[in-house]
């Protein structure tokens, strides 16, 4: 197919009417400005040829000017070398007509429009061209042609690719499993969904009504164990022989429980009796031992009194003997007292004396001392009193010294030479200089030659001479000043005063220290000491001579020991003395007690004669008490065998208190028992009612059903899945078949736009991939002039493809190349050229600079003058 | 003196048969209820006035009271005929079972209990020496008795019990063991088991009945009954077998080398005519077919549901293979490469992947199908 003409009237912008006529059928360019109305054009052109005339759709209401009108169209085609115009006037007033130039037939209305789509192709042949007529802005949208250019693409390519043939039904197929999954199982993670999950739920129903039918199922078969094992319970405590047993027991508790009873009061009137009889043997065999004692004691105090009696005729001698010899020992005790008195109070007086003479001397030797350091204090009153004075005289003199011989240094040194004769002419400040004497000139000096004149000598003036100067003379000064201070004279003087001072301040420490030694309080405390003493009043005694005080110590030590010595004498015979006086008196008591008690038994007994006889009596009747009291423990013993004790008798009163409980509690089991099987039986029955071994059996029968129904459906699942797997590889390669035909009708194109690169489609002519460089691309990765100049370049190879399958439809490009730089876009104006010379190529653009390169025929728009 | 007695055992009456759906279940129940009827029919033909149910009278101890009552109303309906009944495995006499239940329902006048392991003269000179269980497993063998059991001189001594017999494999559901030899060991007449849901004669004078109406796919002759005639005490006994089935139970194995082979069993359906309704069918098909039969075995066999009561096909063994019509006849090459490829994959046995593929197949051809006649459309 060719556009020839194209003419519009009350169109978009198009109030007048307007036509382009003299398409080449090549390459057609229209060159114009924005708004110049191209795009409005080639809506116009859509318009006319794929919408009805009839039709009120939103783009052709688009198509109506702003001053109203009805949308005029008229378009002059080719198609398989015959000419045809058609033109169309939508909404208001509509009418189609198509005729065959060069005389034929014209349809119009309905038919017109029948006619047409015979010519475009019926059913999806029309799709072709929207695949090839690129708006502006659609390079960049997807490249892939919809499903309906898809098929005609297809439908092109079977014609040159037999064995492409079948494909729609595998793709058809392959939609049909896809969805039929889609309802089982959700895209992507595969989760069940639709009767699938319906199937997985029904699954788990299932499982948990067993689950729960089996629990139930469970609970009576318990029940119906309970019940029998309830029954052999009440069988075996409903038993005669156990009931029986039972009583029996009882009744031999409470025989033991008698016997017992009488055991322990026997036991009891045994231990009475015990009682008793101890207490009578108690008293005879006390009365016996009594009397018996009575006797012995009478016949032992006689023994007693007779040895005492000899004890107190020693004692009266020896007492009085005893007595006299602690008298004299006294006497000689107060006598070697006195001695020792007298003796330490001699020693006293011999130690007074010496501690007199000694205060004395030291109180004399201090007093000279302390006059020698007065004398010393008075000398010190001429003398320096300190070190200062003279360490800065001996600083003085020092930098005086230095501070002249630098200035000699500085000074000429004038020395005088008499000639023989010339003695003493030579005067210096009115004296005559000596022969060889040196005079320093540190200052100016002008000496008188007498009969000469004068010689006047100038010294240098250095800088700091007169700074030497000025500090010689102020340490002259100082020095001047410290030893006029200082007592007058030279330094040396000093020296020899400050030499003497320390002397004497020496000779001060030494007196001092001496004094300190004798009177280290002072020399009142040594006199108050000493006149403590009372020489005064001692004059006479102090004059005798003093005996030694050793001789003195020996005797005192002598009489010590006289007196110690008599005192342990004399405290040995008082001892004695006492204790003899003890013995005499216990003696007395002793006596006296005697007689006392000797007199209370004889009071208490019969008469001598008798008293055998008495206690013969007293030891039989023991005897018999003894007897009696040895049955009764016997008899004791022999109940305390049998009663039993506390522990035993609570034993046999629980045995008794048990067995009465066992007949109790086996009643009360018994009844326990019947209320439970009641209950089991009334649980038992209610599950009858529901009959769930039925329920479990109909559930477990409709879970093995729905277990047997998912898997069938996952098997289902599972094969759909292996169809739609097959399918797609099939389709895979099936792609690599289809695409051939494109790919090589697009790579002339592409060779001269893009040298090198390779352009991969996919599923649905989608372009997958551009390859480069060893490297493949996306698309979206591409720039977008890349990217529209790849769409273009496909969309030549569609164009050539249906071309060459004498499907040929124009490919219009309407502002369709705006990203790519010069270099790109002259080459594909190469590209569209060579198009060109295989189908119709329409080239809308508003950029005429860009597309001057651009070869073809320009398109220009005229008036138009529509007929009547 | 002749007796002559029915012999039937296994009616489990109120067993569920939950497998099947629909109101197949209610037409099994409602059948083993109807056995009852059957049965007295059967001692009414043959002059029999008693009837030995050798155990595992009711299927369950939990079934409702209704379905109770109305076992015990059929029997009570045949007041002419005593019935005989031993509690066996799935109704064994315990507290809280099924016969103390029918007790306080109050047992017809023609019924008897045989709840104690005791002798019991059921006619003049006829003693019945019944073996009743009392649990679902037993470790004894319940017949022991019957050796020490004394019966009046002459009696005919009949014996009545319900378990596996030992040394004859491991026939029945019933942890119970009886020795073959009980008969000769107590001196009985007859020993009428149950148990075995079939047909069997152990030893002479030694027979399991079966169940008066089949349960069960099992080929082992189920639903008949057994009468019994002893012409007096030590005589032989005269043991005839009668039917009593009202259902039938095909278990069938076919194996399939292509689908025509599927008419012997249509042809068995077929034939059965207006019996058919009657008729349960188990099928297992082993074999091959090809993607192409496969769809066409499932229409058939979708027909033959219909025609019988149920029908329960197991097809595990089945594979599918390739046609040599099922690739080619597709029409389009690409349909026909990825069914070549399926093929390849449901040759690879019974495997689930094999299974899996020749689904996959079955369904390339049902939708490819569809795909072809949508395109024949367009």
């Amino acid at each position: 197919m060719k556009i020839c003409a194209l003419r519009v009237a009350s169109c978009g912008r198009f109030d007048s009417p307007v036509a382009i006529e003299g398409f080449s059928g090549g390459l057609d360019v229209m060159v114009g400005p924005n708004e110049l109305g191209k795009s409005t054009l080639l809506r116009a052109l859509k318009a006319a040829l794929f919408e009805r005339h009839t039709t009120r759709k939103a783009e052709i209401e688009a198509l109506r000017p702003y001053g109203g009108g009805a949308p005029l169209i008229e378009v002059d085609f080719e198609i398989a070398g015959r000419r045809w115009r058609l033109r169309k006037q939508f909404l208001a007033e509509r009418t189609a007509e198509l005729a065959a130039l060069g005389g034929g037939s014209v349809a119009r209305g309905a038919d017109a429009e029948s006619e047409l789509e015979r010519l475009l192709g019926v059913g999806n042949g029309a799709a072709r061209f929207p695949l090839l007529w690129l708006d502006q802005g659609g390079t960049l949208a997807e490249a892939a042609p919809g499903e309906k250019a898809g098929e005609i693409l297809r439908s092109a390519i079977s014609r040159e690719v037999s064995s492409a043939a079948g494909g729609d039904r595998a793709r058809r197929l392959k939609a049909r499993v896809q969805a039929v999954l889609a309802e089982l199982v959700t895209p992507g993670r595969g989760q069940k969904r639709g009767r699938y999950l319906a199937a997985q739920r029904e699954v788990e129903a299932c499982e948990a009504g067993l689950a729960k039918a089996q629990q139930a199922l469970a609970g009576v078969e318990d029940l119906l164990g309970r019940l029998g094992h309830l029954d052999e319970q009440a069988r075996l405590a409903g038993d005669a022989a156990v009931r029986s047993a039972r009583l029996r027991r009882i009744a031999d508790a409470e025989a033991h429980l008698a016997e017992a009873r009488e055991s322990i009061a026997s036991r009891d009137r045994a231990r009475l009796a015990v009682a008793e009889t101890r207490a009578t043997h108690d008293t005879a065999a006390a009365v016996a031992r009594t009397y018996c004692e009575s006797l012995d004691e009478v016949v032992r105090l006689a023994a007693e009194a007779a040895a005492d009696e000899a004890a107190a005729d020693a004692l009266g001698t020896d007492l009085p003997t005893a007595a006299a010899a602690c008298a004299g020992l006294e006497q000689q005790l107060e006598a070697g007292r006195r001695d020792l008195a007298a003796a330490e109070a001699e020693l006293a007086a011999v130690r007074t004396r010496q501690r007199h003479q000694e205060l004395s001397e030291r109180c004399q030797r201090a007093e000279a001392a302390n006059r020698r350091a007065g004398e010393l204090r008075l000398s010190l009153g001429g003398l320096p009193a300190s070190d200062g004075p003279i360490r800065e005289a001996r600083r003085l003199a020092s930098r005086i010294g230095e501070a002249e011989a630098r200035l000699e240094a500085r000074s000429a040194a004038v020395t005088i030479s008499y000639v023989a004769g010339g003695e003493g002419r030579i005067r210096l400040a009115g004296r005559a200089v000596g022969q060889g004497e040196r005079i320093v000139a540190d200052a100016p000096l002008e000496l008188e030659i007498e009969g000469v004149g004068r010689v006047t000598i100038a010294p240098g003036t250095a800088p700091d001479q007169a700074v030497l100067r000025d500090g010689l003379a102020a340490d002259r000064r100082a020095l001047t000043s410290i030893l006029a201070a200082s007592g007058g004279g030279d330094v040396a003087a000093l020296e020899a005063r400050h030499q003497q001072a320390r002397q004497v301040m020496a000779e001060l420490s030494e007196a001092e220290a001496h004094l300190s030694a004798l009177a280290p309080l002072g020399l009142d405390r040594l006199a108050d000491e000493l006149a403590a003493l009372g020489p005064a009043s001692h004059g006479d005694t102090m004059r005798l001579p003093l005996p030694e005080e050793a001789s003195v110590k020996a005797a005192i030590e002598r009489l010590r020991g006289n007196v110690a010595a008599l005192a342990g004498l004399l405290s040995v015979r008082r001892v004695e003395v006492e204790r003899m006086g003890r013995d005499e008196a216990a003696r007395t008591a002793r006596t006296n007690e005697r007689a006392r008690r000797l007199s209370a038994l004889e009071a208490g007994l019969p008469p001598v004669p008798d008293r055998e006889a008495k206690r013969l009596a007293s030891e039989l009747a023991a005897a018999t008490a003894s007897r009696a009291y040895d049955e009764a423990l016997r008899l004791l013993s022999a109940w305390e065998g049998r009663a039993p004790d506390a522990t035993g008798f609570t034993r046999l009163e629980a045995d008794l208190m048990a067995a009465r409980d066992a007949v109790m509690r086996a009643d009360r089991d018994e009844a326990a028992l019947a209320a439970e099987r009641a209950r089991v039986e009334g649980a038992l029955e209610s599950a009858q009612r529901e009959d769930v071994a039925a329920e479990t059996a109909f559930t477990e029968a409709a879970a093995i059903r729905a277990r047997a129904n998912l898997a069938d459906i996952a098997e289902e699942v599972a094969a759909l899945q292996l169809l739609d797997s097959e399918l797609a590889a099939e389709e895979a390669r099936l792609t690599s078949l289809y695409v051939e035909p494109v790919t090589s009708r697009l790579a002339p194109y592409l060779e001269v736009v893009l040298p090198d690169a390779a352009i991969e489609l996919g599923d649905g002519y989608r372009v997958a991939a551009v390859a480069r460089g060893g490297r493949s691309e996306a698309l979206a990765q591409l720039s977008d002039g890349t990217r529209e100049q790849i769409a273009v370049i496909v969309r030549l190879g569609f164009a050539r493809l249906l071309a060459d399958q004498g499907m040929a439809v124009p490919l219009v490009l309407d502002d369709a190349l705006v990203y790519s730089d010069d270099a790109r876009i002259a080459s594909m104006h190469r590209a569209l050229e060579m198009a060109a010379l295989a189908h119709q190529v329409i080239v809308l653009t508003c950029r005429e600079q860009s597309f001057a390169g651009l070869a073809g025929h320009r398109l220009r728009l005229a008036s138009w003058q529509p007929r009547s | 003196m002749a007796f002559t007695f029915v012999h039937t055992a296994d009616w489990q009456i109120g067993k569920t048969f939950g497998r099947f759906t629909g109101d197949v279940p209610g037409q099994l129940r409602a059948a083993r209820l109807d056995a009852v009827d059957r049965l007295a029919s059967v001692a009414q033909a043959s002059g029999a006035a008693h009837v030995l149910v050798a155990g595992d009278v009711f299927d369950s101890e939990l079934l409702d009271d209704a379905t109770l009552r109305s076992a015990l109303g059929r029997m009570a309906v045949h007041e002419w005929l005593a019935w005989h009944l031993l509690p066996g495995n799935h109704d064994p006499v315990r507290a809280g079972g099924v016969w103390g239940r029918l007790q306080r329902f109050g047992v017809p006048a023609n019924v008897q209990l045989h709840l104690v392991a005791e002798p019991v003269e059921i006619a003049a000179g006829v003693a019945l020496l019944p073996a009743p269980l009392a649990a679902r497993e037993m470790r004894g063998d319940p017949t022991q008795w019957m050796d020490r059991a004394a019966t009046r001189d002459g009696a005919i001594r009949l014996g009545m019990a319900h378990g596996s017999v030992q040394g004859f494999g491991s026939l029945g559901e019933a942890a119970v063991p009886i020795d073959a030899t009980r008969r000769r060991s107590a001196g009985l007449d007859y020993l009428a088991l149950g148990d075995w849901h079939g047909l069997k004669e152990i030893a002479a004078g030694v027979w399991y009945s079966g169940t008066p109406e089949p349960d069960s796919f099992a080929a082992n002759g189920p639903g008949n009954a057994l009468v019994v005639r002893i012409d007096g005490a030590g005589a032989p006994p005269l043991v005839e077998p009668v039917a009593t089935a009202h259902f039938r139970w095909l278990g069938r194995r076919l194996v399939l080398s292509r689908l025509a082979d599927l008419e012997r069993i249509e042809d068995e359906v077929a034939s059965l005519g207006i019996g058919q309704a009657r008729h349960l069918v188990a099928l297992g098909l082993e074999g091959a077919v090809t993607a192409g039969e496969s769809a066409a075995l499932d229409s058939r066999l979708a027909e033959m549901s219909a025609k019988v009561l149920a029908l329960d096909v197991d097809r595990r063994l089945l594979r599918t293979v390739a046609g040599s019509g099922d690739v080619a006849g597709i029409g389009d090459e690409v349909l026909e490469a990825v069914a070549a490829r399926l093929v390849e994959k449901a040759g690879e046995g019974a495997s689930a992947e094999g299974r899996i593929a020749a689904r996959a197949l079955r369904l390339l051809l049902a939708y490819g199908g569809d795909a072809a006649a949508e395109h024949g459309r367009r």
